[in-house]
């Protein structure tokens, strides 16, 4: 596997090599550290929920249900083999993607040859899986009783009416209950194949050496030639699907979730992320703590420290939120809502607009210094297909035009819905 | 005052000319830089005043009197962060205030640390003050803001089933006292009071300073003596030691709320002269510190009776707490499952695998502290302020010459003192 060096505007080391399989290598060497930190994705998560290379449902909730199965092969739990090792073993799913990661002091190679190694040899059996139903029925149990998991998810039911975006990450207790060791097989094979995957590893390795333990690996396994999944656009439509969500549940005060579904969908992974830069740019803008908004409705007592404002974009779907705990939700939707009507008729400060730049590179920079988040970033940005640390160099191109018109396309009335979470009545 | 310390020890230690003990982490291998001021006090009456503090003066500046030119002067300083919080080790309140900000090398050869100490020195000592008082509205708004930050421990149950054991276990001492305060306390809060407060964080309280990163020693002394005010600073207290529990039968609280999972914690005593060395810390990762602990192979892999269900020793507090999320009704059975893990281990110890295990997973998360400044700074403070171990390789060591006897016989040594379940009856 021939490495290339990956340009980025941090200045980061970063090595890029693709094995003869198609998998993807990413290395951050940092010689100075003790730790090694490795990511190994799949472009598959929660809402894939139609395969493209054969048309066939796969489950709600299935991405999750393998990233456990896969801890567990004919031996037993693969985590106590990294545990030997002198490793710690994880693994989490998202909407786009299903992320397995090591972490070691010890000598790495041998961990990320376990890493590939348990995630590219499954073994599924009907009692595993039943016993494993159990598990994550608790798991999913106690995500209900998480006010902030029930706003969140209370907020994409009211933003999507088909898009399976809008459906937990785990499934349901019913959904679960259908999947079987026949249907974790068919979609493991459709989805955990070599152009499928990435592996991302930052630490004190010897870039050639783990090149060559990933092209080992990868040589002995046998070739299926499939391509990268392609997620298939959702016939899903512009406006919301009920603009409010209201739940009673054992919380101490009220909160507060405004949600904006995004239109603007399609793209190359370079302009996907443009439009995640600016929109997210354009919420620090009007809702940042240097705004004005946020320094008023903060002494109004309409929000707190528990105010958050965030943007998600996918090339096929894509959500902003905002909002925390608040005694008036009403009056904060209201004022929330108030602060966009405003900046339309206005414009937008251009002080806080050159403020954004410094606090970026910061931010960026400072996040570096962590392995994980490093893996992190280099996984995210190659499933999108955008340049490592891109928002740095996108970041001086953005324009108060572009703010604006940003602003202007994403901000619509029929696409804004919130949820409440209200305290149960005693 | 310099002391001449053993090679091994990442941290400078020295005491400024108006003492603050400085623990300085010289190093040019993170791109960031972090100073944590930590102040200590008692964790008595006064706790809810003090506790207001952190919040109320990073509220506003002398120069940047609203929360938004405070945000912006931060974003300028290339986003740093300033730090903020209130936590307890056994009967002592910790106040910490710092930052987090790029290092100068970064910043075109800003003196951006510099800068950042500056501007941490106005939180501290000069807040928009009105006739020399807090500004009335910052002063209500984050007292308002601390009531609902108290009440609102309870919205996470894992941590409100966790805090009520505590509560249960060591009624009557400050081990059971939450460091925020009361929200009774903080309603009843006036301004004179945190007044009071605040004259004795800027001037009084004994300090502990910690900078990792790349700072020159004269820099970091001059930073703690910026930050000092007038000083000199009471000397830091000697360490906090663990309470010995007293013996008496198991407590039992049941609590219901309208959840879908119940959550039960088990709260064990332990011999105060069990836990200094490195034994306590492998014995708790190996009756519950992950995946292959007894506690995660016998209840969720064997049973499947919770997602998690984990073991972790509050040394500060002589305590083992056991917390597992279960399906309402199945207490009972997690419960037994514990108790016969725990006589398992004290009757047939551990085995090789098991050991080993444990030892690895724990010489990891020693040797993962290089590499993460805040934590590292987390194991320093807490082994300067309980007496264990502060210097990593010394750490290490004892995990090394521990013995599997050793850390076995700890099983006899837990005794089950309080049983809280909060228990789930969503319709």
């Amino acid at each position: 596997m021939k490495l290339s060096v990956v340009d980025n505007p941090l200045g980061e080391p970063v090595l890029h090599g693709t094995a003869a399989s198609g998998l993807h290598v990413l290395i951050n060497p940092r010689p100075e550290y003790e730790r090694t930190f490795a990511a190994l994705g799949t472009n598959f998560g929660s809402v894939d929920r139609v395969s493209a290379a054969d048309g066939q449902p796969v489950p709600e909730g299935l991405a999750h249900f393998l990233e456990h199965k896969l801890f567990e092969d004919a031996e037993g739990d693969v985590s106590d083999r990294f545990a030997q090792l002198g490793a710690s073993t994880n693994a989490m799913t998202g909407f786009c993607g299903t992320t397995y990661i090591v972490s070691t002091v010890a000598e790495p190679l041998p961990s990320i040859d376990l890493l590939l190694d348990f995630v590219q040899d499954p073994w599924f059996t009907d009692a595993l899986v039943q016993k494993e139903q159990g598990i994550i029925a608790q798991e999913i149990r106690m995500y209900d009783d998480d006010p902030d998991w029930r706003i969140f998810f209370g907020l994409l039911g009211c933003l999507y009416a088909r898009h399976p975006v809008r459906d937990n990450i785990a499934g349901t207790v019913e959904s679960i209950a259908e999947i079987d060791a026949a249907t974790l097989r068919r979609c493991y094979d459709l989805f955990y194949h070599p152009t499928n995957l990435c592996l991302t590893v930052s630490g004190p390795v010897d870039p050639g050496q783990l090149a060559a333990l990933v092209e080992a690996d990868q040589a002995a396994r046998p070739a299926d030639g499939l391509p990268p999944h392609v997620r298939p656009p959702i016939d899903e439509p512009a406006g919301v699907v009920t603009p409010r969500w209201t739940e009673r549940l054992p919380v101490s005060r009220p909160r507060l979730l405004l949600g904006i579904k995004e239109t603007v969908l399609g793209g190359d992974g370079l302009s996907v992320a443009r439009r995640q830069l600016t929109t997210r740019v354009l919420l620090d803008v009007l809702f940042g703590r240097s705004s004005r908004a946020f320094q008023d409705l903060y002494g109004e007592g309409l929000l707190d420290e528990t105010f958050a404002a965030s943007y998600s974009g996918e090339p096929g779907f894509g959500f902003t939120t905002l909002g925390g705990d608040t005694d008036e939700p009403e009056r904060l939707e209201q004022r929330l809502r108030d602060v966009f009507a405003r900046a339309l008729r206005d414009g937008i400060d251009p002080g806080a607009h050159r403020r954004i730049r410094n606090k970026l590179y910061g931010m960026l920079l400072r996040a570096t210094d962590s392995p994980e988040t490093v893996c992190y970033e280099l996984l995210s940005d190659h499933f999108r297909d955008a340049p490592p640390f891109c928002a740095l160099s996108l970041v001086d191109s953005i324009t108060e035009d572009d703010l604006l018109q940003r602003l202007r396309e994403h901000v619509r009335d029929d696409a804004i819905a919130v949820s409440v979470v209200l305290p149960t009545e005693s | 005052m310099t002391q001449t310390l053993p090679s091994a020890d990442l941290f400078e230690h020295h005491v400024s000319a108006r003492g603050v003990e400085v623990h300085l982490f010289r190093t040019r291998k993170f791109k960031a830089v972090q100073l944590v001021w930590m102040a200590e006090a008692p964790l008595d009456a006064g706790r809810t005043a003090r506790s207001l503090l952190p919040d109320l003066l990073t509220r506003g500046t002398a120069s940047c009197p609203e929360i938004s030119d405070l945000a912006g002067r931060c974003e300028e300083l290339y986003n740093t962060d300033l730090l903020s919080a209130v936590t307890a080790c056994g009967p002592t309140q910790v106040l910490r205030l710092g930052f987090e900000t790029v290092a100068d090398r970064f910043a075109g050869g800003r003196p951006l640390f510099s800068e950042a100490v500056d501007l941490l020195a106005e939180v501290l000592h000069a807040p928009p003050l009105v006739d020399g008082r807090f500004r009335a509205d910052h002063f209500e708004q984050e007292r308002d803001n601390l009531v609902h930050a108290i009440r609102g421990l309870a919205d996470d149950k894992h941590v409100f089933a966790y805090r009520r054991m505590v509560e249960t276990m060591h009624a009557g001492t400050p081990w059971a006292l939450h460091s925020w305060g009361t929200v009774d306390d903080a309603l009843a809060l006036d301004e004179s009071a945190v007044h009071a407060a605040w004259d004795a964080l800027r001037e009084q309280l004994p300090v502990r300073m910690f900078v990792v990163g790349d700072v020159e020693r004269e820099v970091a002394l001059a930073a703690a003596d910026r930050l000092a005010g007038a000083g000199p600073r009471r000397p830091t207290p000697g360490r906090v030691a663990a309470p010995e529990l007293p013996v008496r039968e198991v407590h039992r609280v049941t609590e219901r709320e309208p959840l879908n999972q119940s959550k039960l914690v088990l709260g064990f005593r332990m011999r105060v002269a069990a836990l200094p060395g490195a034994e306590a810390p492998l014995f708790a990762l190996a009756f519950g510190g992950g995946s292959h602990s007894r506690l995660f192979k016998r209840v969720r892999e064997q049973e499947s009776l919770a997602y998690g269900c984990g073991a972790s020793l509050v040394l500060d507090a002589s305590t083992l707490v056991v917390q597992a999320g279960i399906d309402p009704g199945k207490a009972a059975r997690v419960e037994e499952l514990v108790l016969d893990e725990l006589r398992r281990l004290a009757d047939d110890g551990l085995d090789d695998d098991e050991f080993e295990l444990s030892r690895k997973a724990q010489l990891r998360r020693l040797r993962n502290l290089r590499d993460a400044p805040r934590e590292l700074v987390q194991f320093t403070h807490y082994g300067l302020m309980t007496g264990r171990a502060t210097v990593l390789d010394d750490a290490i060591a004892r995990v090394q010459a521990a013995k599997k006897e050793d850390v076995s016989a700890l099983a006899a040594d837990a005794t089950l003192d309080t049983v809280y379940l909060l228990e789930g009856d969503a319709p």
